[in-house]
């Protein structure tokens, strides 16, 4: 079937769909005796007893009930004993987004109908000039609306998140490659100025380990671009895996990343093996974690304190993972930040690099959570605390 | 002797910055943020010769670091340094002496810091 065939078959299931619900619940909230029996007529002659018409005489009752059952068109009289005007359309709005509504106005009143329908309304009827034919029409065409209008904001927060997601991205360009970038470059004239002196030789050789980790660095975050959009596109698998086998390879990786520091980590736990309901991704959540530790660390020794135990909650069980460190620590107005990078709209919150976007989105797959503390309570400067709840394995 | 303060988060490009200008001689000292920088500019009785500042940095960004510095002593030499060219009109109508497009060369920085050292009187450069 070519396109054009192929759209006009998808809008033709969509009518059929609604033609084939058996049964359309219609709310009326109308106030004047004659119009509701005049409704009443034209919804018993249309639609081969397919609507179910209820009505309300005022607008309070008629959100109430509405709160309580389920519609799929407001018929909405806009003059009421108990609201007047646009605002009756303004209030039954603030209550549903998903029922189409239509609204009646006074022969006179086309400005008000045009208004209504520009703050929300899917239609408008004009009272005494209503007939069976065009209430059947209006009901048909305002959910057939509804529904479209429906999809273009599905489609709209898909390409929403898109747009962040682009923004980010260019964000890491134009801010943390260059800082790589700058890294490098600098590291490398450095060094051709020390170059000339033959004493310089032990100061070329550090500089050439800054270098080298920079290059690292670049190497990690392009890794971690690759990974949260893995994430972003694709199901995630979950089986047992064995916290310590992957908490050890962490701790190795980070002590041979990091050669030039001293990094005290000392464990405790209640156990000596533990299975997570997780997958290995588990050891780019530690490595991030204690990268993050001894980066934003001054001091000459930096001491990191993981503290595992085991808690209940809705009674499923969870493994409790405190990574206690003696940085600088994360102030207030930043320990929720922190995590939001890339899933924020492209905001950027500098100094943490984009390894707590994935730590975030690969806990987030394991129904897990993440935040973190003062180690010290009340004074940040002490170091943070990361706390991690991960599904046990049962 | 000449005096650098460093406004710098990543902790290795202040590093770097940091042994650029020990090869000239030129001490320094550093913040990690624009918060921290302020503080620090108070707190020192001997203010620095020339500011560093890096932009995009956590509590208190380079732009508002500056003009807060720049309003203690409007005569403060800020150099500004930052991946974002186009900050650099904001940053020379706050009163910034250069902008600097990272990344950049090491030479480009010494020709910036030997040039407003040499403005200001400074005689002792290497």
């Amino acid at each position: 079937m070519d396109q054009i065939g192929k759209k006009q078959m998808r809008s033709l299931n969509m009518s059929v769909d609604i033609l084939n619900k058996q049964i359309i619940n219609i709310l009326l909230i109308e106030d004047n005796p004659g119009d509701i029996r005049l409704i009443q007529e034209l919804i018993k002659e249309i639609g081969n007893g397919q609507f179910n018409l209820l009505f309300k005489d005022n607008l309070a009752d008629g959100m109430q009930i509405h709160n309580e059952e389920i519609f799929d068109v407001i018929l909405l009289d806009l003059s009421l004993p108990d609201s007047e005007g646009l605002q009756t359309l303004e209030r039954i709005l603030t209550k549903t987004s998903d029922v189409p509504i239509i609204v009646f106005t006074e022969t006179d009143d086309q400005i008000l109908a045009i208004e209504s329908v520009k703050s929300g309304a899917q239609d408008y009827l004009i009272k005494g000039k209503v007939n069976g034919i065009l209430l059947e029409r209006s009901i048909f065409y305002s959910i057939e609306r509804q529904n479209i209008m429906k999809k273009i904001k599905q489609s709209e927060k898909k390409y929403r998140l898109a747009f962040h997601r682009a923004s980010f991205y260019k964000d890491i360009l134009a801010h943390d490659m260059n800082n790589i970038l700058q890294g490098i470059m600098s590291g490398t004239q450095l060094i051709s100025m020390h170059m000339s002196n033959t004493d310089s030789q032990e100061k070329i050789s550090n500089v050439s380990e800054i270098i080298t980790s920079q290059i690292m660095r670049g190497a990690r975050l392009i890794n971690n671009v690759r990974k949260i959009s893995q994430l972003d596109e694709s199901s995630v698998f979950l089986y047992s895996i064995e916290f310590f086998h992957y908490l050890k390879k962490s701790i190795e990786n980070l002590k041979s990343a990091f050669q030039q520091r001293i990094i005290n980590v000392d464990i405790s736990s209640p156990k000596k093996e533990i299975l997570l309901n997780a997958n290995e991704l588990i050891q780019e959540v530690f490595e991030n974690l204690m990268i993050n530790a001894v980066k934003h660390n001054h001091n000459d020794e930096i001491e990191i304190q993981i503290k595992i135990s085991e808690i209940k909650e809705n009674f499923e069980n969870l493994i409790k993972v405190e990574f206690i460190d003696n940085g600088y620590g994360i102030d207030d107005s930043r320990k929720k930040k922190i995590f939001l990078r890339g899933n924020n709209g492209g905001k950027y919150f500098s100094g943490m690099g984009l390894g707590l976007s994935l730590v975030t989105k690969i806990l987030e797959s394991y129904n897990g959570k993440i935040w973190v503390e003062d180690r010290v309570d009340g004074d940040y400067t002490k170091g943070s605390n990361f706390i991690l709840l991960i599904p046990e394995m049962i | 002797m000449t005096i650098i303060l460093i406004v710098e988060d990543d902790f290795t490009i202040a590093l770097l910055y940091e042994k650029i200008l020990e090869t000239m001689g030129i001490q320094t000292i550093s913040a990690n943020n624009g918060k921290e920088a302020v503080d620090l500019y108070i707190s020192l009785s001997d203010k620095p010769d020339i500011i560093l500042m890096d932009h995009r940095m956590p509590i208190k960004n380079g732009i508002v670091a500056s003009k807060e510095i720049l309003e203690i002593d409007n005569q403060s030499k800020i150099i500004f340094l930052s991946a974002d060219s186009s900050l650099e009109n904001d940053v020379i109508s706050i009163g910034a002496k250069k902008f600097i497009k990272k990344p950049f060369s090491i030479k480009e920085l010494i020709k910036s810091i030997k040039k407003i050292l040499i403005f200001s009187g400074c005689t002792n450069i290497v």
